[in-house]
C-alpha cells in the first residue's frame, strides 16, 4: 500500500541522516526517518548507546563525540522506522520500502539519501580467504559485541585503519604488525596541500596519536607495495615486500585489509542520479550542489554518500540539505542568513584536510587490481580475474555487457565490491579513461528483498 | 521507354538494428554469400534480445503466428550445429497453467481454437500429470496446456551466438553507429549514419523498439509503442523445476536456470524511454508478478528477489510482428514483436533474407504485412 505523504524523508539514520531528520521535523515539516539498522548512529557512531560504559572508552573520544548528537534525537518530532529496508525509490519520489516482512510505497515531497560510504575492496591475493576481512568489519566487531581477533595484521592505510588498530591496541587485543601501503608518490602528492591542513588540527593531532600508539604497541611497517595472503580453507600466512626491498612472510590466521572508503552509491546510481567520476579519489559520486541537492531536485544526498568528509562533515550536511528542503517549503522556519554563512564556513574548516588526506591515502593501483589469475574478483559469483580476462578478450562493450559474459556483478551485492575492480580492468584494457568505461547499471531492488514480501506491496501495512 | 537492365552492383545490403532479428538476418544473407553490414546505435543484443526471458516456446501463440513460430522450432532443434555453439536451447516443455476455472474456460477454448486449426502440438495434461511432472506446483491447479519440447535459452548467448556466426561467414557489424536518415536514390538507398553515408540495395529494418522511427525514415508511417517488460532473478535454490512455467489469463513466466536461480517476468510492462535507453521499473508491477509466481509456488515466498529490469521492446496496436515490404522498393521490416520475438528470430532472418532475395517465403507473411496498418486510400473519397 501507499503511506501518506512526508515532506521529508530521510534515509539512514548515521551522523548526516539524523541531523538532516532532527533538523527537518523541528522546523515543522512532517518528517520520516528511515534505517535498515536496529538503532541509530550509522556505522560510525554503531551501538554507542550500549558501549558508554568504562571499559569500552578504548574506542576514543572519536566515536563518543557523537553521544551529543545521538541525545538530541530525544526530541525528534518525526516518524522513526528502525530495520526497515529501502530497496528502490521511483521517478515520482516514492520510496518503496521493507519492513518486518511487508512491503510498502511512501510519498515523499523531499528525499534526503545519507546512506555513507562502504569499503573499498582491496583484491589481493587471498583476499577473499576466511579470516580475512575489512578493517571496518573487524572495527564493527568490536563496537557490536566488543569481541575483536588477536594478533591481526592491517594492511592498508587511511584513518580507518589508523584509528581501528589503535582502538584493538587499547582493548588490549594484541595487533601482530599494521603494514602501511603509502608510497612516496602519494606522499609528494600530498604535500602541496600540507599547509590546508594545518586548519584541522585536532584532526591532525588525533591521527599522530593514532600512528603513536600503533608505533608504541606493534610492528610498523611503511612503504609496503606488495601483499599476498595464503592457506588452504582460511588465511595462515602473509608475505609482503616493502619499496625499500624488504620482505617477509608473517604467520597469521587474522588479515584486516583497508584503503579508504568511497561513496555507496547502488541507491542513488539505481534512482537514476547523475554521478561523476572522481579522480582524486578514485570513485563514482553523485553530482549535488552546496546544498546537497542531486540531478533530481527533489532528492539531496549528506554524508559520505555525497563523497567522503567524515562524520563531522557529514552532520554538517545533514543540517544543510535539511535546511534548503525548509527554505524551500517553509521559508519562514529557515535559517538566518548568518546561520547559513557559519555553516559554509564550518564547511570549509571540517573539510580544509581533506585535500590533504585524500591524497595521502590514495589507493595505489597495485592494491586496487588483482595480480594473480586465480584471484576472486566478483565474491558473489566467484568470477575471477582470469574469467574477467577472456571476457576481455571478447570485446566486451563495457561493464553491463561483461556482467552477462562472465556473471561478474550479478550477485547478492550487485556490484558494490567488484564494480570498481571490473571497471578499472576494461579501462586499462582498452586505454580509455574511467569515466568513458562507466559503471554497472544498477537495479532495484538495491537489497534483497523477499518474494513475499514484494509481493505483499498491494496488502495492508502494520505501521 | 527501353528498359535499363539493372546494373550488377556490389552494394549490401544494410540491416539496421543488432538483435536477435537483425543478427539471425545478418547470419542467413551471409551464409547465402551476400554482402551484408549491420548497423547499431549500441551494442549486439543490447536491449530487448539481450534481456527477455528467454522462453522458446510455440505454446500459446496467436492462430496465425503459429506456423512461422513452428519453422522457428526447427532451426531450435539443431541450433548448436547452426551456431557452433553448445548447451544453446535448454529443451524440455513449456506449460501454461488453469489454476483456476477462469483459467480452465480459457484453456479449454484455446484448445478447441489450436484443434480447429488443425494444431495438434499443444495438450492437455490434468492435475495428476501435472502433480507428477512439477511436484511442487499448487495443489489447487486444474491441469494444464503442455508443449513438449519448448523450453528456454539464454537471450544474449543466442543472439551474440548469431552475430558470431555472421562474422564468420562475412558480414560486417558496425557498432555503434546509429542511423540518421534514409534516402532512396534511383535504384538504390543512402543512409545517412554518425560514420559517414552508406549505400545499400536493400534495408532491412530490424530496429525494434525504434523500428517505427526508421519505418518514417523510409516514408512509412508504422504504429508502435516502447514498453519495458519487466523481469527479477532471485537467489539460488536446489533444482526443482524442468518446465517453463506460464498462467492462463495472467501474466507470468517462470523458469529455473541451470545454476538455480529463478527468472520470473511474463510480460507486465516498465516504462520505456528509447531516447535515453532508460527504463522505469514500477514497483507496483514487480509485485504484480512476483504475486502471481507465488499464487504457483507458495514454497518460494522467503526467496530474495536479487535484481529486477526490463528490456525495450517494440509492440504494434494488435501485438503481431510487422514482417514485409515496405512502400518504397528496396526495405524490408521486420519489427514490432511485441515481446514474444525471441523464438521466431531464426524464422524471421530466414524469412527476411528470403524477402531481400525475392525469394518466396516458406512461411505464408501476409498476416504481418505493415499494409495492414496502412490501408490503401478509398476510391469513394474521389
Amino acid at each position: 500500500m501507499t503511506i501518506k505523504q512526508y515532506q521529508v524523508a530521510v534515509i539512514g539514520a548515521g551522523p548526516a541522516g539524523l541531523r538532516a531528520a532532527i533538523t527537518a521535523a523541528k522546523a515543522g515539516l512532517t518528517t520520516l526517518l528511515i534505517d535498515d539498522q536496529p538503532a541509530i548512529g550509522g556505522q560510525v557512531y554503531r551501538n554507542l548507546a550500549q558501549n558508554k560504559d568504562a571499559a569500552a572508552a578504548y574506542l576514543g573520544s572519536g566515536y563518543f563525540a557523537g553521544t551529543k548528537l545521538l541525545a538530541t534525537f530525544s526530541q525528534f518530532d518525526g516518524v522513526y522506522w528502525p530495520q526497515t529496508t529501502v530497496w528502490q525509490i521511483t521517478n515520482d519520489h516514492q520510496i518503496a520500502i521493507t519492513r518486518s516482512g511487508r512491503a510498502a510505497l511512501v510519498d515523499a515531497d523531499h528525499i534526503v539519501i545519507a546512506t555513507g560510504a562502504i569499503e573499498r575492496s582491496m583484491p589481493v591475493s587471498g583476499w577473499t580467504l576466511p579470516g580475512v576481512m575489512t578493517v571496518g568489519g573487524a572495527q564493527t566487531l568490536l563496537k557490536q559485541t566488543a569481541v575483536g581477533a588477536e594478533h591481526a595484521v592491517f594492511v592498508g592505510n587511511g584513518p580507518l585503519l589508523y584509528l581501528t588498530a589503535a582502538q584493538y591496541i587499547r582493548a588490549g587485543l594484541p595487533v601482530r604488525a599494521v603494514l602501511d601501503t603509502t608510497g612516496p608518490k602519494a606522499w609528494r602528492a600530498a604535500a602541496a596541500h600540507a599547509a590546508l591542513a594545518l586548519f584541522q588540527p585536532a584532526m591532525l593531532a588525533k591521527g599522530l596519536s593514532w600512528l603513536s600508539t600503533i608505533r608504541r604497541h606493534t610492528r610498523y611497517v611503511t612503504g609496503v607495495t606488495a601483499v599476498q595472503i595464503s592457506g588452504d580453507d582460511a588465511a595462515t600466512a602473509l608475505s609482503y615486500e616493502t619499496a625499500g626491498g624488504q620482505s617477509e612472510t608473517i604467520d597469521t590466521a587474522h588479515v584486516f585489509l583497508h584503503h579508504g572508503v568511497i561513496p555507496n552509491i547502488n541507491l542513488t546510481m539505481a534512482t537514476g542520479l547523475d554521478h561523476v567520476w572522481d579522480r582524486v579519489n578514485h570513485c563514482w559520486r553523485p553530482v549535488v550542489d552546496q546544498t546537497g541537492q542531486s540531478s533530481n531536485p527533489a532528492i539531496y544526498i549528506a554524508g559520505d554518500g555525497g563523497g567522503i568528509a567524515g562524520a563531522a562533515m557529514a552532520a554538517l550536511s545533514g543540517a544543510i540539505a535539511a535546511d534548503a528542503i525548509i527554505r524551500r517549503v517553509k521559508p519562514a522556519a529557515a535559517k538566518p542568513l548568518a546561520t547559513r554563512l557559519g555553516q559554509r564556513f564550518l564547511l570549509w574548516q571540517r573539510g580544509a584536510a581533506r585535500p590533504f588526506l585524500d591524497r595521502l591515502y590514495h589507493p595505489d593501483a597495485a592494491f586496487r587490481l588483482p595480480l594473480s589469475d586465480d584471484t576472486i574478483v566478483c565474491r558473489c559469483e566467484s568470477v575471477t580475474k582470469a574469467d574477467i580476462a577472456a571476457a576481455l578478450g571478447d570485446a566486451v562493450a563495457g561493464p553491463n555487457q561483461l556482467k552477462a559474459f562472465c556473471r561478474a556483478g550479478m550477485g547478492r551485492c550487485q556490484g558494490r565490491s567488484c564494480g570498481l575492480i571490473v571497471q578499472e580492468m576494461i579501462a586499462n584494457d582498452r586505454q580509455q579513461t574511467m569515466a568513458d568505461t562507466g559503471y554497472y547499471r544498477v537495479r532495484p531492488p538495491v537489497k534483497p528483498v523477499t518474494l513475499a514480501e514484494l509481493a505483499s506491496l498491494d496488502g495492508p501495512w502494520p505501521g | 521507354m527501353a528498359r535499363i537492365s539493372k546494373p550488377t552492383t556490389a552494394r549490401p545490403v544494410v540491416i539496421i538494428g543488432a538483435g536477435i532479428q537483425g543478427c539471425a538476418t545478418a547470419f542467413f544473407l551471409s551464409r547465402r554469400g551476400l554482402p551484408v553490414i549491420v548497423l547499431e546505435k549500441d551494442h549486439v543484443a543490447r536491449h530487448a534480445s539481450g534481456v527477455n526471458a528467454g522462453g522458446v516456446r510455440r505454446l500459446g501463440r496467436d492462430i496465425v503466428e503459429v506456423p512461422l513460430s513452428l519453422a522457428a522450432m526447427d532451426w531450435w532443434t539443431q541450433i548448436d550445429d547452426l551456431l557452433d555453439i553448445k548447451n544453446g536451447f535448454h529443451r524440455h516443455s513449456y506449460v501454461k497453467l488453469a489454476l483456476d476455472d477462469k483459467g480452465l474456460t480459457i484453456a479449454t477454448d484455446r484448445l478447441a481454437a489450436m484443434q480447429a486449426a488443425g494444431f495438434t502440438h499443444e495438450v492437455w495434461i490434468d492435475r495428476d500429470e501435472l502433480q507428477a511432472r512439477i511436484p511442487d506446483v499448487v495443489k489447487t491447479a486444474h491441469g494444464g496446456i503442455l508443449v513438449d519440447g519448448d523450453g528456454w535459452a539464454i537471450p544474449w548467448h543466442i543472439t551474440r551466438a548469431f552475430h558470431d556466426r555472421a562474422v564468420a561467414l562475412g558480414a560486417d557489424f558496425r557498432m555503434p553507429v546509429a542511423v540518421h536518415g534514409l534516402r532512396r536514390i534511383a535504384d538504390h538507398w543512402q543512409v545517412d549514419t554518425d560514420s559517414g553515408m552508406i549505400e545499400a540495395d536493400y534495408l532491412v529494418n530490424c530496429a525494434g523498439a525504434w523500428g517505427a522511427r526508421i519505418a518514417a525514415m523510409a516514408g512509412d508511417d508504422l504504429p508502435l509503442e516502447a514498453h519495458a517488460p519487466m523481469l527479477v532473478v532471485t537467489d539460488r535454490q536446489p533444482h526443482f523445476l524442468d518446465a517453463v512455467i506460464g498462467i492462463m489469463g495472467a501474466t507470468l513466466s517462470f523458469k529455473q536456470l541451470d545454476n538455480g536461480a529463478m527468472v520470473i517476468g511474463g510480460g507486465v510492462r516498465g516504462r520505456a524511454k528509447p531516447a535515453t535507453n532508460g527504463t522505469i521499473l514500477p514497483p507496483a508491477g514487480l509485485a504484480e508478478f512476483t504475486a502471481t509466481a507465488l499464487r504457483v509456488f507458495p514454497h518460494l515466498a522467503d526467496i530474495a528477489v536479487l535484481r529486477a529490469w526490463g528490456g525495450i521492446e517494440g509492440y504494434t496496436p494488435d501485438h503481431l510482428p510487422i514482417i514485409g515490404r515496405g512502400s518504397q522498393p528496396g526495405i524490408i521490416h521486420g519489427f514490432g514483436f511485441s515481446a514474444h520475438g525471441f523464438q521466431l528470430g531464426p524464422a524471421v532472418g530466414e524469412a527476411l533474407a528470403d524477402l531481400v532475395m525475392a525469394r518466396q517465403p516458406r512461411v505464408n507473411l501476409d498476416a504481418f504485412a505493415p499494409q495492414r496498418f496502412t490501408p490503401a486510400p478509398s476510391k469513394d473519397l474521389f
